[in-house]
């Protein structure tokens, strides 16, 4: 395998054709940005390399330790603290209980939420829940992070803040964006455009 | 939260409700089930001729007996004579006692502790574990009975006669009655007229009081009430002036059955129909856990222990707030059904459970992420 997932010819049709002989292979690290306009496929792709979804044809192949998918929509329990919920996560990993609390901290202080640890996610900003959402994913250490307009819901000095994050975090593991956002294209180490359902570089 | 509050609004209309209706159902059973006193057919004569009638007599037991066999009523009724033994007195003549000869078998109709076996004689109260009494020996005088002496008879005394008893169609406003069992009133009746000239059989004849038959269902009451009227008998027995007394009982069980159940099946689909609902508003969340690396069987563990601690607090809440009934005075709710309803309360819980663990908890975790989310975003 060239990279850490390769996509070969991926047909994917709803009720009109979304994904058309899509192919791409993603190297181990770097900043991944996919453009398109709406229903060109962007979260098609991405639910399909997260395994969200089957291709209709053609075939995902991967050689990564762990994935994670940050949805546009933050998918934290809004009654429940930034902690609990990081919790929740690694209630589910084969992490000790001992660790967690170290995890959750040094997680939360890379991303500048540290203080926010025992906040109810109800009353985070949208960029905050953004950056909960990307604490969560990095909990397992995974290497391929997906993000789905990351950007989206958070304002534009902000904006700034965060993909200087996400390019600092791609560094040793793959980080596969998509957007809308114009700023995106300048953290990005390489831009792709989705088009027709098929990528131009 | 508004689920939880219907929830536990109608059990608490189902415990009141469940309550009413054990109360209705304690009523008929202790009135009706239960009581013996209807259950008693008394027969005192018998129609002879077109326009006589005549005492009963002892043969006519075997009669009536042979009748309820042929018409199929031999289980479910029997004849029995009661004789009346005139007056006999405790040692010290003071107390005047009088006796009735009744059947060993019908024994529990006078008391729970009385046996009416051989050598025994059962009273109100005893005062040691035997008694004496006196029989008054009657000879013929002046064309009429006198006594002179008395024979001493020693008796194993039980006590618990009560004075009212299905026996008896009247009350007793004293209750010196005391009770044998036919042989030993036969050998009192011996005793007693040994100075006349009349023949034993005679004697026992006369002293024949009537004869009862003891019907062990009170649905068949009516039905041997009938038979045994249309045999001529003069009979008297409580609901004889009802109209199908015993399927009116029968309907109003069936009906108060029926309706507890009703009830109760309310109960659960409604309980099942607001969990699954909850249920549904939780596909977010499902979605979620999922996101977080939680499988099928983890997620369905969770909502499992969820849901039952829900139903657990409605049913605890529930079962309180009937509590809390006793003390407001219009409700005033019976605790001596407390211990049923809250086996009711728990029957509800895991049935609930079970239906809203199979339909619900079960589907939703095994449901697809997309599928979670996709619908998810119809309840936001």
């Amino acid at each position: 395998m060239r990279g850490v997932i390769e996509l070969q010819n991926i047909h994917k049709t709803y009720k009109r054709k979304v994904l058309d002989s899509c192919n791409y292979s993603f190297p181990r690290t770097g900043l991944y940005a996919i453009y398109g306009v709406s229903g060109s496929g962007k979260s098609t792709l991405l639910n399909i390399m997260a395994g969200f979804e089957k291709p209709d044809s053609g075939e995902m192949r991967s050689d990564f330790q762990g994935i994670e998918y940050v949805m546009q929509e933050h998918m934290l329990l809004t009654n429940c603290s930034l902690k609990e919920n990081l919790w929740i996560k690694l209630n589910a990993t084969e992490y000790e209980p001992s660790e967690y609390d170290s995890m959750i901290q040094d997680t939360c202080a890379r991303l500048n939420i540290g203080h926010l640890i025992e906040e109810k996610v109800a009353v985070l900003s949208g960029g905050e829940k953004q950056r909960a959402s990307l604490a969560r994913a990095l909990l397992n250490t995974p290497d391929v992070i997906l993000l789905d307009e990351p950007t989206a819901s958070i304002d534009h000095d902000l904006k700034s803040d965060l993909l200087a994050l996400l390019l600092n975090l791609s560094k040793d593991r793959l980080l596969v964006v998509t957007t809308h956002d114009p700023l995106v294209k300048e953290y990005a180490d390489i831009t792709l455009l989705l088009e027709r359902g098929r990528f131009l570089e | 939260m508004l689920s939880t509050i219907i929830l536990i609004v109608s059990l608490v209309m189902l415990n009141l409700m469940f309550a009413y209706l054990a109360n209705q159902y304690d009523m008929i059973n202790k009135d009706y089930l239960t009581n013996n006193n209807v259950k008693v057919i008394h027969v005192d004569r018998a129609a002879e001729g077109d326009n006589n009638s005549r005492a009963i007599r002892m043969s006519d037991e075997a009669e009536i007996n042979r009748l309820l066999a042929a018409n199929g009523l031999a289980e479910k009724a029997k004849a029995y004579r009661i004789y009346n033994v005139p007056t006999v007195f405790d040692s010290s003549m003071k107390t005047a006692y009088s006796i009735l000869g009744v059947g060993e078998e019908l024994a529990f109709l006078i008391s729970d502790t009385c046996t009416l076996k051989d050598n025994s004689i059962c009273v109100k109260e005893a005062s040691a574990q035997s008694m004496a009494i006196k029989v008054p020996v009657v000879e013929m005088k002046d064309g009429g009975y006198s006594s002179k002496e008395t024979v001493e008879l020693t008796f194993k005394a039980e006590e618990g006669a009560t004075s009212e008893n299905a026996i008896f169609i009247h009350s007793i406003p004293n209750n010196n009655q005391a009770y044998v069992n036919e042989n030993e009133a036969f050998h009192l009746l011996d005793i007693m007229f040994q100075g006349t000239e009349n023949s034993t059989e005679y004697i026992r004849e006369s002293h024949l009081e009537k004869i009862v038959v003891y019907v062990k269902d009170i649905q068949d009451v009516d039905q041997v009430g009938k038979l045994l009227k249309s045999n001529r008998y003069y009979t008297s027995y409580t609901f004889s002036s009802f109209e199908n007394f015993s399927a009116n009982i029968s309907s109003t069980l069936v009906m108060l059955i029926s309706i507890g159940v009703v009830f109760v099946l309310t109960s659960i689909v409604t309980a099942v129909l607001l969990l699954v609902n909850y249920l549904r508003i939780q596909k977010k969340e499902v979605a979620i856990l999922k996101l977080n690396g939680y499988d099928s069987k983890n997620i369905s563990r969770i909502y499992a222990k969820l849901v039952f601690i829900i139903l657990a607090r409605i049913i605890i809440l529930s079962a309180g707030l009937y509590f809390l009934s006793y003390f407001i005075k219009p409700l005033q709710s019976d605790m001596e059904h407390l211990p049923v309803i809250l086996v009711l309360n728990l029957f509800i819980l895991l049935i609930t459970f079970l239906t809203v663990y199979r339909f619900g908890i079960r589907a939703i975790s095994r449901m697809h992420m997309m599928d979670l989310l996709k619908r998810g975003k119809e309840f936001e």
